[in-house]
């Protein structure tokens, strides 16, 4: 909402600095997002007087002016041919510039000198008219400036209105909010009683009174809609941000911005056969004064005419029974739609009109009387005409109800948590129109036909508390009781994955939750997708599956800025249908891509592996039984990879990203990933102390050679079984192949620390036990002794 | 040769040592077991009886000269092998053999501070799901079907009635659903909505709270709403209250904290509507409670000197390191 400061100080003038005035509209709700310098696009132009007016020598159409500009008498040549003796015009002076920045300079016209410039108000920028030099009232001042003597100097508050101020739509709005806060009286302007000069009307129906149950509609006769408004109008309309269009819709916007009265004027022509206010049969169309046509439906509420809609009601009205310059008659509509009937129209069809704007939030229902007087007075005393009767069509029952709204005095101080006196709690009623009353220990108030937001207490205390001074309030700590929780298990959120994650070399990314659709099908399993119906764009359509995609965009993204090692993670929620369930779960994912390490100087320069990427594993699982098998996931790459189990349920997987699914990313070399349930990962198990054996240890290792096929896993998990609590701890040393060693045979070199917890062990013992340990694995895989 | 051109002659081999090796050479020249002294020692056998005492006494104390001589000596070259040590040391300007090491994002290390300061203050940190239903998004929000306060949230639909949240507000709806006040939580998490230029990314991320409990009012959201600004800025920034409006809340509040550039929004709070409450199963006139919700991204930004929020989600390495 935009309001001239000038337009605002005619209803209510507090002694106070534009600042000031904007910082109290701002403290009570209203708040003011910009304020803007409005003003003249000319200098050096006086008002001026034509003391005299000769023919031009050589000229038919010319004249030569005797210009009294208060510094002196100057000739002007002037074409206009509205220029006569005694009138008072726009005078620029020899060095004036005038709109346009053109420079207004000595010249000789036709032999003529010509000391400056009579202007038209084209020239001058302040509206169209070129026809002749700008008009000025007689009792200007002459050798003022004529930016102030049409008081073009102005500033223009942009107000940012929240949806349940509708009443504040409107210079009277504002005005009545900036008088309630500095307890001044409005200074309404006075209307005058417009005069009814014929008897034209046409009928009215209300046939949908829940949506519109006032409709008053009056002819005007005979109007003049190319007429020249006022500059005063056209100020104050450019103030406010509305282009002026002709005659009859200025003055319906004026009346709008002035009172919050959003009106229509149709041509006369296209509704003679009257109105009728109905809600509109699905499949009707209408053509709308923006030039596009609106399929309407049983939803949208329609002034119609010979069973025909000439308008979407509140929004905007129809293309062909609007005023055009051809126009003759008018009629005028002012109407109050119930908030319900318009909510949702304007957004439906993309239409956020200055009507829709106030018609949602609700408008005055006391209000249409006054504004349609307005309208007519302007309309008849700027484009003539005469004026019918008002049809006045209203169904009062339909009405909103003027309610009678109670708080216990108490429950006020209690919301607040202080008490403000009732005496400037009455005033606060009072100023804001409440009509309050003080029975006892309560107070009663009337919410006013403008205010739609007030329906319950609450709304009584933000009333209170805005006026009042939201910064009055005292400030305070709600008091608590200091209730004492079991502590979270220090190893147990999600916080801590992510500082290992951190310490092990990964930058943590925040990607969008949205993806494309090609890369989604990569990286699942199912083919139904939690899919957005208006994505931003077609290439985030998708709700993620996958923290993979995301990640592995950002490693294409930081690979193309020449990095050799690019290691991240994200933390994030993932969506996926489950038996046509969504199942939303946190999942934590990291990638690794290019070097081991960071090029330094005692730094190897290998490859980072699947084995980096399992250490890296290993360090986030929880307690349990750990099993790393082979992947069956399609996106990562069969015989490089593995899902991951804790006590045999799978959390989830590890290892190089598969060709196909990285080929959508622009990235050479293979890329490393996991990617877990993040909840699986949570390991808030206490940790449970066994005995430390004080007796001395037997380490033993051998060196086995095995077939390719059989596990590291698998060995480990024998030696288990055969030694029992005997084994207090197990490593694999070396592993490797060799021409010496046949095809598919590997050598594992194993050592084991063999150990007693309540005796010394006997070296004939380890060596009994170690015996077994070959024995087994040679029974059981073939293992030979190197 | 006599005693004194022996001493003489020892008393230079030790001087003229230049380390330690050359110094047992020299000691075990004239000390050892066929050493110069041990040799004169030896010969005394041979001196005239009477001589024996005297020249036996000249050559202890030649001997006595010597070892000390030698232990000075060594002394003064470990001294000197000490401070030579010292001298030729390594380049301790070489890189050390360190992991590679990562960052947290801004954002989450914003989270954390955030958390940190209301859990000690015993709010419990609740999270709820990003894809949401229209109930407890809108409607248990007070915000109905076609009401002008959902324009104010550009939501993203999936078409089958589920949409993606706008803000945390539903882990409120959902915590008030099933708990009892009193209640007092924060709810983290992204939220989303249409939007996107240099403050808007059609992702960001939130911090709701929400209190209830007999007797809350809106000086008490006043009080805790400062005290969080002041904790988080680390000083006592100027904080302003402002009427504003959500459907949820009455009265509403947005907060402003001055910085360099003036006044600037950091979040909107109020006390909870009644309708509210009363939906979600909590009595409204035996509890009241305030609610406030805040952008952390935008707090991120204020914090850390960023001024471009996309550069938050770019994710680029150079920008993700800094903040290790």
């Amino acid at each position: 909402m935009r309001v001239s400061e000038r337009w605002l100080r005619e209803w209510v003038n507090p002694n106070l600095s534009l600042d000031q005035i904007c910082e109290q509209l701002t403290n009570a709700g209203l708040e003011v997002d910009s304020v803007s310098q409005i003003g003249p696009e000319f200098s050096g132009v006086d008002v001026g007087e034509i003391t005299s007016v000769s023919k031009h020598p050589r000229s038919d159409h010319l004249t030569i002016c005797t210009v009294d500009s208060g510094r002196g008498n100057f000739n002007v040549v002037c074409g206009a041919p509205n220029a006569r003796r005694g009138m008072k015009s726009a005078y620029a002076r020899v060095g004036a510039e005038v709109a346009g920045n053109v420079l207004v300079e000595k010249a000789s016209i036709q032999g003529v000198d010509s000391e400056g410039m009579l202007c038209s108000g084209k020239e001058l920028g302040i509206n169209e008219d070129h026809s002749g030099i700008l008009e000025l009232n007689s009792d200007a001042h002459i050798g003022r400036s004529v930016a102030d003597e049409l008081e073009l100097h102005d500033h223009c508050i942009e107000l940012d209105l929240t949806p349940n101020r509708g009443d504040c739509f409107s210079v009277c709005g504002i005005a009545r909010e900036l008088a309630a806060i500095n307890d001044q009286q409005l200074k309404v302007p006075s209307v005058g009683a417009s005069k009814t000069t014929s008897d034209a009307r046409i009928p009215i129906t209300l046939d949908a009174p829940d949506g519109c149950p006032i409709y008053l509609g009056r002819i005007i006769e005979n109007v003049n809609v190319n007429a020249r408004v006022p500059h005063w109008m056209i100020r104050k309309l450019h103030a406010s941000g509305i282009r002026p269009i002709n005659a009859i819709v200025d003055v319906l916007n004026y009346v709008m911005l002035e009172l919050g009265q959003p009106m229509h004027a149709f041509d006369l022509d296209h509704v003679r056969e009257g109105i009728v206010v109905r809600y509109a049969n699905a499949g009707e169309k209408l053509m709308l004064l923006d030039g596009s046509e609106a399929e309407l439906d049983s939803e949208v509420l329609a002034i119609t005419s010979g069973d025909a809609p000439v308008a979407i009601a509140g929004v905007i009205g129809g293309l062909n029974s609007g005023v055009s310059l051809a126009t003759q008659h008018v009629l005028l509509e002012c109407a109050f739609f119930a908030p319900e009937a318009i909510f949702g129209t304007a957004r439906k069809y993309g239409l956020q009109t200055d009507a829709s704007t106030r018609y949602e939030r609700g408008v005055d229902y006391a209000l249409q009387d006054l504004a349609m007087e307005r309208a007519t007075v302007l309309i008849l005393d700027i484009a003539g005409g005469s004026a019918g009767p008002t049809v006045n069509s209203r169904s009062p029952r339909h009405l909103p109800q003027t309610e009678k709204l109670s708080i216990h005095k108490e429950r006020l101080d209690q919301l607040i948590g202080e008490h403000i006196s009732d005496e400037i709690v009455y005033g606060i009623f009072e100023r804001l129109g409440f009509e309050p009353e003080e029975p006892a220990e309560d107070w009663t108030v009337i919410s006013p036909t403008h205010r739609f937001d007030i329906n319950i207490e609450e709304d009584l205390v933000e009333e209170v508390c805005r006026i009042y001074g939201y910064d009055r309030i005292g400030a305070r700590l709600p008091a608590t009781p200091l209730n004492l929780e079991p502590a979270k298990s220090a190893l147990g959120d999600s916080t801590d994955l992510r500082v290992r994650l951190c310490s092990l070399g990964y930058n943590e990314t925040i990607a969008y939750s949205f993806i494309d659709r090609t890369r989604y099908a990569h990286f699942t399993e199912s083919d139904e997708s939690p899919t957005l119906q208006n994505p931003m764009s077609s290439d985030r359509e998708v709700m993620r599956c996958s923290l993979l995609p995301g990640l592995l965009d950002v490693v294409a993204y930081n690979v193309a800025r020449q990095h050799d090692l690019v290691r991240l993670f994200e933390h994030g929620q993932c969506f996926q249908f489950s038996n046509g369930e969504l199942i939303q779960k946190d999942h934590l994912a990291a990638v690794a891509w290019g070097m081991r390490h960071p090029e330094g100087w005692a730094n190897d320069r290998e490859r980072f592996d699947f084995f980096d990427m399992k250490g890296h594993v290993e360090e986030l699982l929880p307690q349990g039984t750990i099993e790393f098998r082979q992947a069956t996931k399609s996106w990562f790459q069969p015989g490089n990879a593995a899902d991951v189990f804790v006590d045999g349920i799978e959390i989830g997987s590890v290892g190089q990203i598969h060709p196909d699914a990285q080929s959508t990313f622009d990235v050479e070399g293979p890329i490393f990933a996991f990617e877990f349930v993040a909840e699986s990962l949570l390991d808030d198990n206490p940790r449970q102390y066994s005995n430390i054996s004080a007796h001395p240890s037997i380490r033993r290792d051998l060196a086995l050679v095995l077939d390719e096929s059989v596990t590291t896993a698998q060995i480990r998990d024998k030696v288990v079984e055969v030694l029992g609590d005997r084994l207090a701890e197990f490593t694999v040393f070396d592993v490797y192949r060799s021409k010496q060693l046949s095809e598919g045979k590997k050598s594992v070199a194993i050592g084991m620390k063999l150990q007693e917890t309540s005796r010394t062990l006997l070296d004939s013992e380890a060596t009994s036990s170690i015996e077994s340990v070959v024995a087994e694995l040679k029974n059981a895989f073939g293992a030979q002794l190197r | 040769m006599n005693i004194a051109e022996v001493k003489h002659q020892a008393l230079a081999d030790v001087s003229n040592a230049a380390n330690p090796a050359e110094l047992e050479q020299a000691r075990v020249s004239l000390l050892g077991r066929k050493g110069t002294l041990t040799e004169l020692l030896r010969s005394l056998k041979d001196t005239p009886k009477e001589h024996r005492p005297r020249v036996g006494r000249e050559i202890n104390i030649a001997k006595t000269e010597i070892e000390e001589a030698i232990s000075l000596r060594r002394e003064a070259l470990e001294k000197a092998a000490r401070d030579a040590a010292a001298h030729a040391s390594i380049d301790v300007t070489l890189p050390g053999r360190s992991r590679h090491r990562g960052s947290l994002h801004p954002v989450t290390q914003t989270f954390s501070t955030i958390e940190e300061i209301f859990v000690r203050a015993g709010y419990e940190v609740v999270y709820g799901p990003e894809i949401e239903d229209d109930y407890h998004n809108f409607e248990a929000l007070n915000i109905p079907k076609h009401h002008p306060a959902r324009a104010m949230h550009d939501t993203f639909y999936l078409g089958d009635g589920r949409l993606l949240r706008t803000h945390t507000s539903p882990v409120q709806v959902r915590t008030m659903e099933t708990q009892s006040p009193p209640i007092r939580i924060i709810c983290p998490g992204r939220v989303y909505r249409r939007d996107f230029d240099r403050t808007h990314t059609p992702m960001f991320h939130q911090v709701e709270g929400l209190v209830v409990d007999r007797g809350i009012s809106f000086a008490d959201l006043k009080g805790t709403v400062i005290s969080f600004v002041h904790a988080f800025f680390e000083r006592e920034v100027e904080v302003r209250f402002r009427p504003s409006y959500f459907p949820f809340t009455e009265p509403s509040a947005e907060v402003d904290v001055m910085s360099e550039q003036g006044w600037s929004e950091v979040m909107g709070c109020g006390v909870v509507h009644p309708k509210v409450l009363s939906m979600s199963g909590i009595d409204p006139k035996q509890f009241s409670g305030f609610a406030f919700g805040f952008g952390v991204d935008r707090l991120a930004m204020v914090k850390f000197g960023v001024s471009d929020l996309r550069i938050l989600f770019d994710n680029d390495i150079r920008f993700l390191r800094q903040f290790g």
